[in-house]
Protein backbone atom coordinates (compact mmCIF):
# COMPACT_ATOMS: atom_id res chain seq x y z
CA UNK A 1 0.00 0.00 0.00
CA UNK A 2 2.90 2.64 0.82
CA UNK A 3 4.33 2.15 -2.44
CA UNK A 4 0.57 2.82 -4.31
CA UNK A 5 0.77 5.97 -2.21
CA UNK A 6 4.18 6.86 -3.18
CA UNK A 7 3.37 6.69 -6.15
CA UNK A 8 0.00 8.88 -6.69
CA UNK A 9 1.89 10.83 -4.64
CA UNK A 10 4.74 11.15 -7.94
CA UNK A 11 1.65 10.86 -10.44
CA UNK A 12 0.06 14.37 -8.62
CA UNK A 13 3.39 15.93 -8.15
CA UNK A 14 3.37 15.64 -12.68
CA UNK A 15 7.06 13.81 -11.97
CA UNK A 16 5.31 10.20 -13.71
CA UNK A 17 2.36 9.55 -15.91
CA UNK A 18 -0.47 7.55 -15.09
CA UNK A 19 1.28 4.74 -17.73
CA UNK A 20 4.08 4.85 -15.95
CA UNK A 21 2.81 4.35 -12.67
CA UNK A 22 0.82 1.58 -13.67
CA UNK A 23 4.44 0.17 -14.96
CA UNK A 24 5.56 0.85 -11.73
CA UNK A 25 3.12 -0.68 -9.56
CA UNK A 26 3.45 -4.02 -12.10
CA UNK A 27 7.39 -4.06 -11.91
CA UNK A 28 7.19 -3.98 -8.27
CA UNK A 29 4.13 -6.45 -7.57
CA UNK A 30 6.17 -8.58 -9.93
CA UNK A 31 9.46 -8.90 -7.81
CA UNK A 32 8.13 -8.46 -4.28
CA UNK A 33 8.32 -11.15 -2.04
CA UNK A 34 5.34 -11.12 0.53
CA UNK A 35 8.15 -11.83 3.42
CA UNK A 36 5.60 -12.49 6.22
CA UNK A 37 4.03 -15.15 4.69
CA UNK A 38 6.64 -16.70 3.19
CA UNK A 39 8.17 -16.90 6.42
CA UNK A 40 4.77 -18.53 7.80
CA UNK A 41 4.10 -20.58 4.60
CA UNK A 42 7.95 -21.73 5.12
CA UNK A 43 7.65 -22.28 8.33
CA UNK A 44 4.32 -24.94 8.03
CA UNK A 45 6.00 -26.71 4.99
CA UNK A 46 8.56 -26.98 6.91
CA UNK A 47 7.62 -28.70 9.93
CA UNK A 48 5.47 -30.81 7.73
CA UNK A 49 8.07 -32.05 5.86
CA UNK A 50 9.61 -32.65 8.59
CA UNK A 51 7.41 -35.22 10.24
CA UNK A 52 7.04 -36.89 6.81
CA UNK A 53 10.47 -37.52 7.07
CA UNK A 54 10.73 -38.51 10.39
CA UNK A 55 7.79 -40.88 9.71
CA UNK A 56 8.96 -42.16 6.47
CA UNK A 57 12.73 -42.56 7.86
CA UNK A 58 11.68 -44.68 10.59
CA UNK A 59 10.40 -47.38 8.06
CA UNK A 60 12.27 -46.99 5.71
CA UNK A 61 13.74 -50.17 5.68
CA UNK A 62 10.33 -51.88 5.27
CA UNK A 63 9.37 -49.73 2.57
CA UNK A 64 9.65 -52.09 -0.40
CA UNK A 65 11.70 -51.00 -3.19
CA UNK A 66 9.63 -50.24 -5.88
CA UNK A 67 7.51 -48.30 -3.98
CA UNK A 68 10.44 -46.16 -3.01
CA UNK A 69 11.01 -45.60 -6.63
CA UNK A 70 7.42 -44.89 -8.16
CA UNK A 71 7.89 -42.21 -5.29
CA UNK A 72 10.66 -40.68 -6.28
CA UNK A 73 9.31 -40.34 -10.05
CA UNK A 74 5.43 -39.12 -8.47
CA UNK A 75 7.77 -36.44 -6.31
CA UNK A 76 9.79 -35.51 -10.30
CA UNK A 77 6.38 -35.31 -11.67
CA UNK A 78 4.95 -33.10 -9.03
CA UNK A 79 7.39 -30.63 -9.43
CA UNK A 80 7.97 -30.73 -12.61
CA UNK A 81 4.35 -29.78 -13.02
CA UNK A 82 4.84 -27.12 -10.93
CA UNK A 83 7.07 -25.78 -12.67
CA UNK A 84 5.66 -25.57 -16.25
CA UNK A 85 2.89 -24.40 -14.49
CA UNK A 86 4.96 -21.42 -12.64
CA UNK A 87 6.77 -20.79 -15.91
CA UNK A 88 6.08 -17.07 -17.20
CA UNK A 89 3.79 -16.45 -14.32
CA UNK A 90 4.86 -12.99 -11.85
CA UNK A 91 6.23 -14.74 -8.76
CA UNK A 92 9.91 -15.50 -10.38
CA UNK A 93 10.68 -17.05 -6.47
CA UNK A 94 8.21 -19.75 -6.72
CA UNK A 95 10.29 -20.91 -10.53
CA UNK A 96 13.28 -20.17 -8.59
CA UNK A 97 12.08 -22.80 -5.48
CA UNK A 98 10.85 -24.85 -7.74
CA UNK A 99 13.70 -24.97 -9.83
CA UNK A 100 16.17 -25.54 -7.04
CA UNK A 101 13.73 -28.22 -5.35
CA UNK A 102 14.26 -29.91 -8.69
CA UNK A 103 17.88 -29.68 -8.68
CA UNK A 104 18.03 -31.44 -5.00
CA UNK A 105 15.72 -33.95 -5.87
CA UNK A 106 17.95 -35.33 -8.59
CA UNK A 107 20.77 -35.67 -6.18
CA UNK A 108 18.29 -37.21 -3.87
CA UNK A 109 17.01 -39.54 -6.76
CA UNK A 110 20.83 -40.60 -7.40
CA UNK A 111 21.33 -41.32 -3.94
CA UNK A 112 18.40 -43.45 -3.73
CA UNK A 113 19.30 -45.87 -6.36
CA UNK A 114 22.81 -46.20 -4.96
CA UNK A 115 20.87 -47.12 -1.24
CA UNK A 116 18.42 -49.22 -2.80
CA UNK A 117 20.53 -51.39 -5.01
CA UNK A 118 23.65 -51.09 -2.61
CA UNK A 119 25.89 -49.46 -5.37
CA UNK A 120 29.10 -49.15 -3.86
CA UNK A 121 30.48 -46.23 -5.86
CA UNK A 122 32.25 -43.38 -5.43
CA UNK A 123 30.85 -40.01 -4.51
CA UNK A 124 32.31 -38.10 -6.80
CA UNK A 125 30.53 -39.87 -9.71
CA UNK A 126 26.89 -39.62 -7.89
CA UNK A 127 28.00 -35.69 -7.98
CA UNK A 128 29.64 -35.45 -11.70
CA UNK A 129 26.05 -37.15 -12.78
CA UNK A 130 23.81 -34.54 -10.76
CA UNK A 131 25.98 -32.07 -12.04
CA UNK A 132 25.17 -33.52 -15.85
CA UNK A 133 22.03 -33.97 -15.55
CA UNK A 134 20.89 -31.40 -12.94
CA UNK A 135 22.08 -28.65 -13.40
CA UNK A 136 20.06 -27.59 -16.65
CA UNK A 137 17.17 -27.37 -14.59
CA UNK A 138 18.63 -24.40 -12.84
CA UNK A 139 18.62 -22.18 -16.29
CA UNK A 140 15.30 -21.69 -15.66
CA UNK A 141 15.44 -19.98 -12.26
CA UNK A 142 16.79 -16.26 -12.45
CA UNK A 143 17.93 -15.18 -8.98
CA UNK A 144 21.44 -15.19 -7.57
CA UNK A 145 20.62 -17.92 -5.32
CA UNK A 146 20.13 -20.18 -8.16
CA UNK A 147 23.41 -19.09 -9.39
CA UNK A 148 25.44 -19.65 -5.69
CA UNK A 149 23.86 -23.12 -5.50
CA UNK A 150 24.77 -24.13 -8.95
CA UNK A 151 28.91 -22.76 -7.88
CA UNK A 152 28.32 -24.57 -4.12
CA UNK A 153 27.86 -27.83 -6.06
CA UNK A 154 30.82 -27.25 -8.72
CA UNK A 155 33.07 -26.64 -5.75
CA UNK A 156 31.67 -29.77 -3.32
CA UNK A 157 32.39 -31.82 -6.81
CA UNK A 158 35.52 -30.05 -7.21
CA UNK A 159 36.56 -31.47 -3.78
CA UNK A 160 35.62 -34.89 -4.17
CA UNK A 161 37.02 -35.27 -7.63
CA UNK A 162 40.85 -33.93 -6.41
CA UNK A 163 41.97 -37.62 -5.24
CA UNK A 164 40.41 -39.74 -7.77
CA UNK A 165 41.69 -37.13 -10.90
CA UNK A 166 45.03 -38.16 -8.86
CA UNK A 167 44.63 -41.96 -8.77
CA UNK A 168 43.73 -41.87 -12.22
CA UNK A 169 46.96 -39.38 -13.06
CA UNK A 170 48.73 -42.62 -11.66
CA UNK A 171 49.67 -40.63 -8.15
CA UNK A 172 52.82 -38.97 -10.07
CA UNK A 173 53.77 -35.95 -7.71
CA UNK A 174 53.72 -33.48 -11.00
CA UNK A 175 50.48 -34.59 -11.69
CA UNK A 176 48.89 -34.20 -7.94
CA UNK A 177 50.48 -30.45 -8.48
CA UNK A 178 48.95 -30.07 -11.45
CA UNK A 179 45.27 -31.04 -10.62
CA UNK A 180 45.72 -29.21 -8.02
CA UNK A 181 46.82 -25.91 -9.28
CA UNK A 182 44.41 -26.43 -12.43
CA UNK A 183 40.96 -26.67 -9.35
CA UNK A 184 42.30 -23.96 -7.64
CA UNK A 185 42.73 -21.18 -10.47
CA UNK A 186 39.17 -22.10 -11.99
CA UNK A 187 38.17 -21.60 -8.70
CA UNK A 188 39.84 -18.04 -8.28
CA UNK A 189 39.21 -16.99 -11.94
CA UNK A 190 36.28 -19.37 -12.77
CA UNK A 191 33.93 -16.84 -11.38
CA UNK A 192 34.63 -13.75 -13.07
CA UNK A 193 35.42 -15.66 -16.31
CA UNK A 194 32.01 -16.77 -16.61
CA UNK A 195 31.17 -13.69 -15.62
CA UNK A 196 32.37 -11.56 -18.50
CA UNK A 197 30.25 -14.02 -21.11
CA UNK A 198 28.16 -12.18 -23.22
CA UNK A 199 25.20 -14.46 -23.17
CA UNK A 200 25.18 -15.00 -19.37
CA UNK A 201 25.04 -11.17 -18.99
CA UNK A 202 21.98 -10.73 -21.48
CA UNK A 203 20.33 -14.33 -20.66
CA UNK A 204 20.77 -14.15 -17.11
CA UNK A 205 22.06 -10.98 -15.78
CA UNK A 206 21.37 -11.63 -11.96
CA UNK A 207 23.64 -14.66 -12.00
CA UNK A 208 26.55 -12.61 -13.81
CA UNK A 209 26.53 -10.01 -11.19
CA UNK A 210 26.42 -12.35 -8.37
CA UNK A 211 29.67 -14.53 -10.38
CA UNK A 212 31.66 -11.24 -10.88
CA UNK A 213 31.24 -10.24 -7.00
CA UNK A 214 32.13 -13.56 -5.88
CA UNK A 215 34.63 -13.63 -8.81
CA UNK A 216 36.50 -10.40 -7.55
CA UNK A 217 36.14 -11.19 -3.87
CA UNK A 218 37.77 -14.41 -4.69
CA UNK A 219 40.64 -12.50 -6.56
CA UNK A 220 41.39 -10.14 -3.64
CA UNK A 221 41.45 -13.05 -0.83
CA UNK A 222 43.82 -15.08 -3.02
CA UNK A 223 46.20 -12.43 -4.08
CA UNK A 224 45.73 -11.38 -0.33
CA UNK A 225 46.61 -14.69 0.87
CA UNK A 226 49.08 -15.28 -2.51
CA UNK A 227 51.74 -12.26 -1.68
CA UNK A 228 52.29 -13.82 1.67
CA UNK A 229 54.70 -16.24 0.37
CA UNK A 230 56.75 -14.00 0.67
CA UNK A 231 57.16 -14.66 4.25
CA UNK A 232 58.90 -17.85 3.26
CA UNK A 233 61.64 -19.14 2.11
CA UNK A 234 62.09 -20.71 -1.17
CA UNK A 235 64.60 -23.73 -2.48
CA UNK A 236 65.20 -24.65 -5.84
CA UNK A 237 63.18 -27.66 -5.09
CA UNK A 238 59.93 -25.88 -4.56
CA UNK A 239 60.44 -23.61 -7.50
CA UNK A 240 61.13 -26.61 -9.67
CA UNK A 241 57.98 -27.69 -8.29
CA UNK A 242 55.85 -24.31 -8.81
CA UNK A 243 57.16 -24.15 -12.30
CA UNK A 244 54.93 -27.56 -12.63
CA UNK A 245 51.90 -25.66 -12.05
CA UNK A 246 52.89 -22.47 -12.92
CA UNK A 247 51.58 -22.74 -16.67
CA UNK A 248 48.33 -23.64 -15.91
CA UNK A 249 47.94 -20.76 -13.54
CA UNK A 250 49.59 -18.20 -16.51
CA UNK A 251 46.89 -19.63 -18.76
CA UNK A 252 44.24 -18.72 -16.04
CA UNK A 253 46.22 -15.19 -15.60
CA UNK A 254 46.25 -14.54 -19.18
CA UNK A 255 42.61 -15.43 -19.64
CA UNK A 256 41.32 -13.41 -16.55
CA UNK A 257 43.15 -9.69 -18.17
CA UNK A 258 41.66 -10.60 -21.48
CA UNK A 259 38.16 -11.00 -20.40
CA UNK A 260 37.82 -8.27 -17.81
CA UNK A 261 36.80 -6.54 -20.17
CA UNK A 262 33.82 -8.21 -20.57
CA UNK A 263 32.93 -7.01 -17.31
CA UNK A 264 33.12 -3.33 -18.46
CA UNK A 265 30.37 -1.91 -19.56
CA UNK A 266 30.45 1.53 -21.46
CA UNK A 267 29.43 3.21 -18.35
CA UNK A 268 32.13 2.28 -16.11
CA UNK A 269 35.05 1.55 -18.66
CA UNK A 270 37.16 3.84 -16.66
CA UNK A 271 37.74 1.10 -13.99
CA UNK A 272 39.70 -1.47 -16.99
CA UNK A 273 43.25 -0.38 -16.36
CA UNK A 274 43.25 -0.91 -12.66
CA UNK A 275 41.32 -4.13 -12.65
CA UNK A 276 44.17 -5.28 -15.19
CA UNK A 277 46.71 -3.62 -13.18
CA UNK A 278 45.23 -5.59 -9.95
CA UNK A 279 45.41 -9.13 -11.76
CA UNK A 280 48.81 -8.40 -13.40
CA UNK A 281 50.77 -6.87 -10.65
CA UNK A 282 49.00 -9.75 -8.03
CA UNK A 283 50.08 -12.19 -10.35
CA UNK A 284 53.47 -10.76 -10.82
CA UNK A 285 54.11 -10.41 -6.96
CA UNK A 286 53.13 -14.03 -6.01
CA UNK A 287 54.33 -15.46 -9.32
CA UNK A 288 58.04 -14.27 -8.52
CA UNK A 289 57.49 -15.32 -4.50
CA UNK A 290 57.50 -18.75 -5.77
CA UNK A 291 59.14 -18.93 -9.19
CA UNK A 292 62.09 -17.19 -7.73
CA UNK A 293 64.52 -18.66 -4.91
CA UNK A 294 64.66 -16.74 -1.80
CA UNK A 295 64.65 -16.13 1.41
CA UNK A 296 62.27 -14.63 3.85
CA UNK A 297 61.02 -11.10 2.88
CA UNK A 298 58.61 -9.85 4.66
CA UNK A 299 58.82 -6.73 3.81
CA UNK A 300 57.70 -7.93 0.25
CA UNK A 301 55.23 -9.39 1.31
CA UNK A 302 53.55 -6.53 3.48
CA UNK A 303 54.10 -4.14 0.86
CA UNK A 304 52.81 -6.59 -1.95
CA UNK A 305 49.30 -7.05 0.49
CA UNK A 306 49.04 -3.25 0.42
CA UNK A 307 49.47 -2.55 -3.13
CA UNK A 308 46.84 -5.26 -3.63
CA UNK A 309 44.11 -3.15 -1.81
CA UNK A 310 45.52 0.31 -2.96
CA UNK A 311 44.55 -1.16 -6.42
CA UNK A 312 41.78 -2.44 -5.20
CA UNK A 313 40.79 0.88 -3.56
CA UNK A 314 41.75 2.31 -7.38
CA UNK A 315 39.43 -0.02 -9.28
CA UNK A 316 36.69 1.08 -6.48
CA UNK A 317 37.00 4.25 -6.73
CA UNK A 318 37.19 4.47 -10.66
CA UNK A 319 33.95 2.74 -10.55
CA UNK A 320 32.33 5.15 -7.94
CA UNK A 321 31.72 2.22 -5.18
CA UNK A 322 33.02 4.13 -2.00
CA UNK A 323 32.01 1.21 0.22
CA UNK A 324 34.66 -0.93 -0.89
CA UNK A 325 37.20 2.30 -1.46
CA UNK A 326 36.67 2.97 2.47
CA UNK A 327 37.06 -0.92 3.10
CA UNK A 328 39.93 -1.08 1.61
CA UNK A 329 41.70 1.90 2.93
CA UNK A 330 40.92 0.42 6.23
CA UNK A 331 42.48 -2.73 5.37
CA UNK A 332 45.93 -0.95 4.41
CA UNK A 333 45.43 0.94 7.81
CA UNK A 334 44.97 -2.51 9.75
CA UNK A 335 48.32 -3.78 7.42
CA UNK A 336 50.29 -1.24 8.83
CA UNK A 337 49.29 -1.62 12.02
CA UNK A 338 50.02 -5.59 11.95
CA UNK A 339 53.32 -4.82 9.87
CA UNK A 340 54.50 -2.13 12.88
CA UNK A 341 53.89 -4.69 15.39
CA UNK A 342 55.83 -7.73 13.09
CA UNK A 343 58.88 -5.22 13.32
CA UNK A 344 58.48 -3.88 16.84
CA UNK A 345 56.92 -6.69 18.36
CA UNK A 346 59.13 -7.25 21.15
CA UNK A 347 58.63 -3.68 22.32
CA UNK A 348 54.99 -4.44 23.08
CA UNK A 349 56.29 -5.90 26.16
CA UNK A 350 57.24 -2.66 27.70
CA UNK A 351 55.23 0.30 29.05
CA UNK A 352 57.19 2.62 26.07
CA UNK A 353 56.26 0.25 23.62
CA UNK A 354 52.50 0.00 23.90
CA UNK A 355 52.00 3.64 24.43
CA UNK A 356 53.91 4.06 20.96
CA UNK A 357 51.59 1.38 19.06
CA UNK A 358 48.07 2.99 20.82
CA UNK A 359 49.58 5.90 19.62
CA UNK A 360 50.21 4.41 16.23
CA UNK A 361 46.49 3.17 16.15
CA UNK A 362 44.51 5.91 17.07
CA UNK A 363 46.84 8.00 14.64
CA UNK A 364 45.70 5.40 11.59
CA UNK A 365 42.15 5.49 13.07
CA UNK A 366 42.30 9.02 12.91
CA UNK A 367 43.64 9.65 9.09
CA UNK A 368 41.10 7.04 8.03
CA UNK A 369 38.47 8.98 9.33
CA UNK A 370 39.57 12.38 8.33
CA UNK A 371 41.75 12.05 5.19
CA UNK A 372 40.76 8.61 3.40
CA UNK A 373 37.07 7.91 4.57
CA UNK A 374 35.11 9.07 1.69
CA UNK A 375 31.37 9.94 1.69
CA UNK A 376 28.42 8.61 -0.89
CA UNK A 377 29.39 11.70 -2.71
CA UNK A 378 33.09 10.89 -3.00
CA UNK A 379 34.25 13.45 -1.01
CA UNK A 380 36.73 13.11 2.01
CA UNK B 1 12.87 -13.59 -18.51
CA UNK B 2 11.07 -16.33 -21.04
CA UNK B 3 12.70 -20.29 -21.33
CA UNK B 4 11.78 -22.06 -25.17
CA UNK B 5 9.48 -24.78 -24.22
CA UNK B 6 11.71 -26.92 -26.11
CA UNK B 7 14.64 -26.21 -23.23
CA UNK B 8 11.98 -26.83 -20.16
CA UNK B 9 11.19 -29.90 -21.58
CA UNK B 10 14.71 -30.88 -21.97
CA UNK B 11 15.47 -29.13 -18.09
CA UNK B 12 12.75 -31.10 -16.77
CA UNK B 13 12.99 -34.93 -18.55
CA UNK B 14 16.93 -34.78 -18.00
CA UNK B 15 16.90 -36.25 -14.55
CA UNK B 16 14.09 -38.31 -14.89
CA UNK B 17 15.57 -40.37 -17.69
CA UNK B 18 19.04 -40.25 -15.99
CA UNK B 19 17.08 -41.81 -12.91
CA UNK B 20 14.97 -44.80 -15.22
CA UNK B 21 18.01 -45.55 -17.01
CA UNK B 22 19.72 -46.17 -13.33
CA UNK B 23 17.15 -48.04 -12.06
CA UNK B 24 16.98 -50.22 -15.34
CA UNK B 25 20.99 -50.78 -15.32
CA UNK B 26 20.82 -51.79 -11.34
CA UNK B 27 17.94 -54.08 -12.56
CA UNK B 28 19.66 -55.65 -15.10
CA UNK B 29 23.02 -56.00 -13.07
CA UNK B 30 20.71 -57.34 -10.50
CA UNK B 31 19.59 -60.17 -12.67
CA UNK B 32 22.66 -61.13 -14.64
CA UNK B 33 24.06 -64.45 -13.03
CA UNK B 34 23.42 -66.60 -10.36
CA UNK B 35 22.89 -65.63 -6.59
CA UNK B 36 25.50 -66.74 -4.37
CA UNK B 37 25.73 -66.86 -0.44
CA UNK B 38 29.25 -65.69 0.72
CA UNK B 39 30.46 -65.24 4.67
CA UNK B 40 31.47 -61.83 5.38
CA UNK B 41 33.96 -60.48 8.44
CA UNK B 42 33.55 -56.86 9.37
CA UNK B 43 36.19 -54.36 7.56
CA UNK B 44 36.96 -52.58 10.41
CA UNK B 45 37.02 -54.75 13.63
CA UNK B 46 37.32 -51.99 15.58
CA UNK B 47 34.38 -50.21 14.46
CA UNK B 48 32.17 -51.61 11.75
CA UNK B 49 29.47 -48.98 11.33
CA UNK B 50 29.96 -45.51 9.98
CA UNK B 51 26.40 -43.77 10.08
CA UNK B 52 23.73 -45.69 7.83
CA UNK B 53 26.35 -48.25 6.57
CA UNK B 54 27.71 -51.86 7.45
CA UNK B 55 31.76 -51.75 6.49
CA UNK B 56 32.40 -55.17 5.50
CA UNK B 57 34.34 -57.63 3.45
CA UNK B 58 34.09 -61.00 2.10
CA UNK B 59 35.26 -63.88 4.33
CA UNK B 60 37.95 -65.98 2.41
CA UNK B 61 36.91 -70.21 2.53
CA UNK B 62 39.25 -72.21 4.46
CA UNK B 63 39.31 -75.20 1.63
CA UNK B 64 40.73 -75.13 -1.47
CA UNK B 65 44.50 -75.94 -2.97
CA UNK B 66 45.48 -73.00 -3.30
CA UNK B 67 47.28 -70.52 -1.25
CA UNK B 68 49.06 -67.12 -1.77
CA UNK B 69 48.28 -63.59 -3.70
CA UNK B 70 47.52 -65.43 -6.60
CA UNK B 71 44.31 -67.16 -5.23
CA UNK B 72 40.83 -66.37 -6.75
CA UNK B 73 37.49 -67.09 -4.59
CA UNK B 74 35.22 -69.90 -6.70
CA UNK B 75 31.85 -69.33 -6.52
CA UNK B 76 29.61 -72.37 -6.42
CA UNK B 77 25.77 -72.19 -6.23
CA UNK B 78 25.77 -75.00 -4.08
CA UNK B 79 27.13 -72.51 -1.53
CA UNK B 80 30.39 -74.13 -1.10
CA UNK B 81 33.28 -72.06 -2.29
CA UNK B 82 36.52 -72.34 -2.65
CA UNK B 83 39.90 -70.94 -3.44
CA UNK B 84 41.83 -71.62 -6.70
CA UNK B 85 44.44 -70.43 -8.56
CA UNK B 86 43.13 -67.39 -10.78
CA UNK B 87 43.25 -67.84 -14.66
CA UNK B 88 43.09 -72.15 -14.37
CA UNK B 89 39.66 -72.75 -16.23
CA UNK B 90 37.60 -74.63 -13.00
CA UNK B 91 34.53 -76.13 -14.57
CA UNK B 92 33.17 -76.23 -11.12
CA UNK B 93 32.79 -72.80 -10.34
CA UNK B 94 29.98 -70.83 -11.21
CA UNK B 95 31.91 -67.45 -11.31
CA UNK B 96 35.34 -66.71 -9.65
CA UNK B 97 36.47 -63.37 -7.78
CA UNK B 98 40.32 -62.00 -7.49
CA UNK B 99 41.90 -61.41 -4.16
CA UNK B 100 41.20 -57.60 -5.12
CA UNK B 101 37.45 -58.14 -5.14
CA UNK B 102 37.17 -60.43 -2.65
CA UNK B 103 39.32 -57.88 -0.16
CA UNK B 104 37.73 -54.71 -0.99
CA UNK B 105 36.33 -52.96 1.50
CA UNK B 106 32.23 -52.55 1.23
CA UNK B 107 29.49 -50.75 2.78
CA UNK B 108 25.93 -52.17 3.30
CA UNK B 109 23.47 -49.63 4.20
CA UNK B 110 20.94 -50.24 7.65
CA UNK B 111 18.47 -48.77 9.57
CA UNK B 112 20.95 -46.80 12.36
CA UNK B 113 18.84 -48.59 15.32
CA UNK B 114 19.85 -51.56 13.95
CA UNK B 115 23.29 -51.06 14.08
CA UNK B 116 24.76 -52.89 17.37
CA UNK B 117 22.50 -56.49 16.92
CA UNK B 118 23.72 -56.37 13.29
CA UNK B 119 27.53 -55.23 14.90
CA UNK B 120 27.55 -58.25 17.20
CA UNK B 121 26.41 -60.85 15.01
CA UNK B 122 28.82 -60.06 12.06
CA UNK B 123 31.59 -60.22 14.71
CA UNK B 124 30.30 -63.74 15.91
CA UNK B 125 30.59 -64.71 12.30
CA UNK B 126 26.65 -65.49 11.43
CA UNK B 127 26.73 -62.72 8.36
CA UNK B 128 26.62 -63.66 4.89
CA UNK B 129 26.12 -61.39 1.42
CA UNK B 130 23.44 -62.39 -1.05
CA UNK B 131 25.35 -61.51 -4.47
CA UNK B 132 25.43 -61.90 -8.09
CA UNK B 133 28.76 -61.60 -10.37
CA UNK B 134 28.07 -59.51 -13.55
CA UNK B 135 29.56 -60.61 -17.07
CA UNK B 136 32.36 -57.49 -16.24
CA UNK B 137 33.22 -59.35 -13.05
CA UNK B 138 31.66 -56.80 -10.74
CA UNK B 139 29.60 -57.71 -7.80
CA UNK B 140 26.27 -56.53 -7.44
CA UNK B 141 25.27 -57.32 -3.51
CA UNK B 142 21.18 -58.26 -3.46
CA UNK B 143 20.99 -59.09 0.51
CA UNK B 144 22.31 -59.01 4.17
CA UNK B 145 21.81 -62.27 6.05
CA UNK B 146 22.14 -63.06 9.30
CA UNK B 147 21.57 -66.73 10.57
CA UNK B 148 20.58 -67.39 6.81
CA UNK B 149 17.57 -65.39 7.32
CA UNK B 150 17.31 -61.70 5.49
CA UNK B 151 18.57 -59.12 8.15
CA UNK B 152 15.72 -57.20 8.45
CA UNK B 153 13.72 -60.82 9.32
CA UNK B 154 16.24 -61.68 11.86
CA UNK B 155 16.06 -58.23 13.05
CA UNK B 156 12.18 -58.74 13.46
CA UNK B 157 12.35 -62.54 15.29
CA UNK B 158 15.25 -61.01 17.40
CA UNK B 159 12.87 -58.40 18.92
CA UNK B 160 10.04 -60.97 19.27
CA UNK B 161 12.55 -63.13 21.03
CA UNK B 162 13.81 -60.60 23.41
Amino acid sequence: MRLERQVQRWQEAGIIDASTAERIIAHERRASRPVLLLAIGGLGAFTIGVGLISVIAANWGDIPRLVKLLAMLGLFGANAYGLVRARGRQYRWVTDALALGYFALTLASIALVGQTYQLGGEPYQALLLWLLVGSPVLWLAEGAFAALVFLGALAVTGAFSFNPLVDLLGHDPHATILVGASLGSAAVFGPLLVASLPTLQRLRPAFAATYERLGWGLFVLAASCGVHVWYLSMDTNDVREAWVGARVVLVFVALGLWRVQGLVSGARADWLLPARALIGLAAAITGLGVLVPHAPAAMVGALGFVTVWALVAWCAYQAQTMQIVNLATAVIAARIFVAYIEVFGAMLATGAGLIVSGALLLALAWLWVRKIRLQPGGAA
Amino acid sequence: MKTHRPYLWFALLLPIVAFTGLVVRAELLRASGSVFHVAIVGYDPRDLLQGHYLRYRLQWPTDGECDGATCCLCLQTSGVHTKVACGVVDKTCDAQLSRPVVEQGREFFIQENAGPALEQAIRRGQGAIALNVTPNGQVHVHELFIDGVPHRRWLRDNAQRQ
